[in-house]
């Protein structure tokens, strides 16, 4: 018999909760697509080396774990208000004589139904987003989309294993809690009265208005970093900035009972108009009931927000280095014209190759540019308050003047699709990353020659062309001459470049790797500490004199270690972000009776159905506001210094038109996502608390 | 001049298998001005009478006319704003909100009719004022007694002046001294402001303060007195006598 009361509880308690319910099944979804794609193929060979993808498994597991804790206190705080709620029922098992341990034991069947119930659509759900997730992945690094065959068993062992570990540390909690119950709890639960509690007013204003200056303190700290090093990251201004912002959020929730008592409830003009009374004080009630939750919930928001900016920080790197590589695949041979024939051999009969190229980029080793380029690399480097010497950050290779023949930029250009141009036997031209096209322009215009041969300047292009970090078309910049002058200079390296019609699949890249002992990967992850240092102070990333080195879109090579943070990081700003808003709905959702008794008072009063329908919605923007807007305005200081740190960080020099619009863009893209994961968890809200008040009224 | 008038009302419950006639054929009306209530046993049928009067219920036959009216043909989007502006309500649990104070309770109906705020101010003082409830405006309904809060109830409930004021069991919750206060109360606000109310009530005290009263009988008015010139404890005694002759669960 009680038996079957679990079931049917369990079945009703699924529907009455269907908020939770979602969540769970979200939960296990979540766990199991991120688990799945650190296992799938497709991301740990579109990682390329072995060491990404073990990090990005370790990362991934390290934060489920934080994860797993995080549901773990979520499902056990959603058993324990289930369990408040249905304290009545409960109190009349106990009034009919059925033992504790029995009703202990109901509840465990019951929440083990629901949780299988959670744990098995959960993983057909965590199926699709994993297809998803592979798909946009792979699809935003330059890799090819494949459906994958089944269920990741190591990912559904993952997810069990999590599952149970959160589901037994939720169940404990609440049995003894269940346990320690007595039956005169049970049953005057239901008659527990709202006290309204107001601080002593003074203390309620000097500590709401002591919150909103930490807040201003905050913002200023985090936006002008008075007290950081920028050789730390600024790590005093962030940690001093955090704090300043958790003050604020707890102080101003405090406070903002007694601010807005002294201020519009004294106000008779302003509450007596309209609706404003009705607001005001269903607003003020729910503050008065929430109080210091209502900072600890600002808090897990502030966090989603600020992991949220950082997955999209590092995906918009991630995103820029991808962009900056012209070619999907490039080999460079060293010092010497390479006809490149046994491996474009291969390439073309392995790979759908659209067009290729071999060229070669010469050297006169002079700096005459070279120096104007450092300068202006400098500037930006003193704006962003790092102080880089050159060698760190230029390769041996490309520390000279380069430069290249006319007839393979021509070539080159008809490749990428460029607007092709035009050049007389006397002239050169600049082709440079954007950063440098003024400064350059401005210089090639008042000198006679390069280089010691008489040229005039003809034009400075600036699309991309795989000029950043190195080993591509010259150290940001290379200069376009006449092909008889390039012939009188020194052969810097020699150049296979390739576009195929799709890209270039992981595999077939690992296979010509095996194919031929000649050939590595150019590992670019970092910029410097990767290479060797020789006499002249700076690096190489050459390692091996005897190789040739592959790399270009295709590699992925700046995408592992990015992409090993990204993955991670947007997986735990979800889990933050549902289940701080699945606490703030249920927070709501949990005092339904109360507030249909008032809805119902002021429809005998005379309000209509129309009317409360407006309240209601009035009420639920007034409600979802009250945590967001303070963690809103916060956090858009630190998503602010986050993300201009790692944009900063992540290029030695300017490579975006401007910083500030880029961190413009993490910011409203930051606060979009995190508004589009609240706002559909609100408006779910929202309908089913209208529907429950408006069904009482009707 | 007739406010109320109810004509021929019936009330079913349940379905044709299983049918609880509540109201039958029940007729009766109300003057302005007048202090009616209407007695009877639990199950007699008063509550349900009083809900269709308010428009919380609806009648299964007859009508009820307020003034020119015909609340029971009234469509659905005009019936809060008819409760809006001819009703006021005390319940016997005061029925206050409690998230908002002593004052803000009374100005509520003001605010839902959107009357200026000075307005709503100058209102809500006077009956406070008259009430004799200014100490404890400020307080919220938990930090007041029970008799204060109906006080506060009836303040809510004339402070728009309504045609017509409904009480339900208003001195159910209270001790008989506090009872006694709000019964002296309401029938101080009848005679001073000329307050039409209809309180149901199955307390021979509290209907002893009151002009008429219809004793209520299965859903139907088994007798009907009327106060005139005799003396509340004269009154009390009819009373008593009606009720012993109706029989059922009342004190003597």
């Amino acid at each position: 018999m009680l038996k079957k009361l679990s079931i049917r509880n369990a079945k009703r308690q699924a529907k009455e909760y269907l908020i939770f319910f979602a969540t769970m099944i979200g939960a296990v979804a979540l766990i199991y697509s991120f688990n799945s794609l650190v296992f799938s193929e497709a991301i740990s060979s579109l990682m390329g080396q072995d060491s990404d993808t073990y990090y990005t498994a370790m990362m991934t597991i390290a934060f489920s774990l934080i994860i797993a804790f995080i549901l773990g206190w979520f499902i056990s705080y959603m058993m324990n208000f289930v369990l408040r709620k249905r304290s009545p029922e409960l109190s009349t098992y106990m009034l009919l004589g059925v033992e504790k341990k029995q009703i202990s034991k109901m509840f465990l069947t019951e929440n083990i139904v629901i949780g299988t119930a959670a744990l098995v659509i959960g993983l057909m759900f965590g199926f699709l987003l994993a297809e998803i997730l592979n798909a946009m992945l792979t699809g935003s690094f330059g890799g090819t989309y494949s459906l994958s065959s089944g269920f990741s068993l190591q990912a559904i062992g993952l997810t069990l294993l999590y599952f149970i570990i959160i589901y037994l540390f939720a169940l404990i909690g609440s049995r003894r809690k269940l346990n320690k119950m007595q039956l005169v709890d049970l049953l005057r639960y239901e008659n527990h009265n709202e006290t309204y509690y107001i601080k002593k007013s003074w203390i309620g204003i000097i500590i709401f208005c002591l919150s909103i200056v930490c807040g201003a303190v905050s913002l200023y700290v985090l936006l002008k970093r008075p007290f950081g090093n920028p050789m730390d990251g600024y790590i005093a201004d962030i940690y001093i900035g955090f704090i300043l912002d958790l003050l604020c959020l707890f102080g101003i929730f405090s406070g903002l009972l007694s601010f807005l008592h002294n201020t519009l409830g004294k106000s008779k003009r302003w509450k007596y108009r309209k609706t404003n009374l009705l607001l005001y004080r269903l607003f003020t009630s729910k503050i008065n009931n929430m109080g210091k939750f209502l900072g600890g919930i600002a808090t897990l928001f502030t966090l989603a927000i600020v992991v949220f900016a950082l997955a999209i920080a590092f995906s918009i790197t991630a995103n820029k280095s991808v962009e900056l590589e012209a070619f999907d695949f490039t080999i460079l041979h060293m010092g010497e014209e390479y006809d490149f024939f046994e491996y474009s051999r291969y390439i073309e009969q392995n790979s759908a190759v659209e067009a290729s190229q071999v060229y070669s980029l010469y050297t006169n080793y002079d700096n005459a540019f070279m120096d104007i380029r450092n300068q202006t690399a400098a500037m930006y480097l003193d704006e962003t308050d790092r102080y880089l010497q050159p060698e760190t950050y230029i390769y041996k290779e490309n520390r000279h003047d380069t430069y290249m023949k006319f007839s393979d930029y021509c070539a080159l250009r008809d490749m990428l699709g460029y607007e092709q141009v035009n050049m007389s036997e006397n002239e050169f031209i600049i082709h440079c990353m954007p950063y440098l096209a003024e400064g350059f322009e401005e210089y090639a215009k008042n000198i006679n020659g390069i280089s010691g041969y008489d040229l005039s300047f003809a034009g400075i292009y600036h699309e991309v062309f795989s000029q950043y970090r190195g080993y591509g078309n010259g150290q940001e910049y290379i200069f376009i001459v006449p092909d008889y002058i390039a012939e009188q200079m020194d052969v810097l390296y020699s150049l296979f470049v390739a576009n195929a019609q799709t890209s270039f699949s992981s595999r077939f890249l690992a296979s010509l790797e095996s194919e031929f002992n000649t050939l590595t990967f150019l590992d670019s992850s970092s910029m410097s500490g990767a290479g060797f240092s020789d006499d002249s102070g700076f690096i190489s990333k050459l390692l091996y004199d005897d190789k040739d080195y592959i790399s270009g879109k295709s590699v992925g090579e700046t995408s592992g270690q990015e992409l090993s943070a990204i993955l991670p990081l947007f997986y735990l700003a979800l889990v933050f972000c549902m289940i701080g808003t699945v606490i703030f709905s249920v927070q709501l959702l949990s005092e339904n009776k109360k507030y249909i008794r008032h809805y119902n008072m002021l429809n005998i009063m005379g309000l209509d159905s129309s009317a409360i329908s407006k309240i209601t919605g009035k009420q639920m923007v007034l409600y979802f506001s009250l945590p967001a807007i303070p963690v809103l305005v916060l956090s858009g200081g630190l998503i602010s210094v986050i993300s201009y740190l790692v944009f900063t960080g992540g290029f030695h020099v300017p490579v975006f038109q401007s910083i500030a619009s880029v961190v413009f863009s993490v910011v409203v893209a930051t606060i979009l996502l995190f508004l589009t994961v609240y706002c559909i968890y609100g408006f779910v809200s929202y309908i089913s608390f209208k529907q429950d008040i408006l069904k009482s009224i009707n | 001049m007739t406010l109320l008038q109810v004509k021929h009302i019936e009330k079913y419950y349940g379905n044709e298998r299983n049918l609880t006639k509540a109201l039958d054929d029940l007729s009766f009306q109300v003057e302005t001005g007048e202090f009616v209530s209407i007695m009877g046993a639990s199950g007699s049928g008063k509550t349900t009478l009083l809900n269709c009067i308010s428009t919380i219920d609806t009648v299964s036959a007859g009508s009820i006319f307020l003034e020119n009216d015909d609340i029971t043909e009234m469509p659905e989007n005009n019936i809060a704003a008819f409760r809006r502006n001819n009703l006021g309500f005390i319940f016997q649990d005061s029925n206050l909100l409690d998230t908002l104070t002593i004052e803000e309770n009374i100005a509520l109906p003001l605010t839902i009719r959107e009357l200026p705020p000075k307005e709503v101010d100058n209102r809500t003082m006077e009956i406070a004022a008259r009430l004799g409830i200014e100490d404890t405006l400020s307080k919220f309904p938990y930090e007041v007694s029970g008799g204060q809060k109906q006080r506060c109830a009836v303040a809510r409930a004339v402070v728009a002046n309504p045609k017509l004021i409904v009480a339900d069991e208003p001195t159910g919750a209270l001790d008989s001294k506090s009872a006694r206060v709000l019964m002296e109360l309401l029938n101080e606000l009848n005679k001073s402001l000329g307050a039409t109310i209809l309180l149901v009530t199955h307390d021979p005290l509290s209907a002893s303060y009151t002009g008429r009263i219809l004793f209520l009988k299965d859903g139907k008015i088994f007798n009907e007195i009327v106060k005139g010139e005799k003396t509340s404890l004269a009154f009390y005694h009819e009373i008593l006598d009606v009720l012993s002759l109706m029989g059922g669960d009342y004190p003597c």
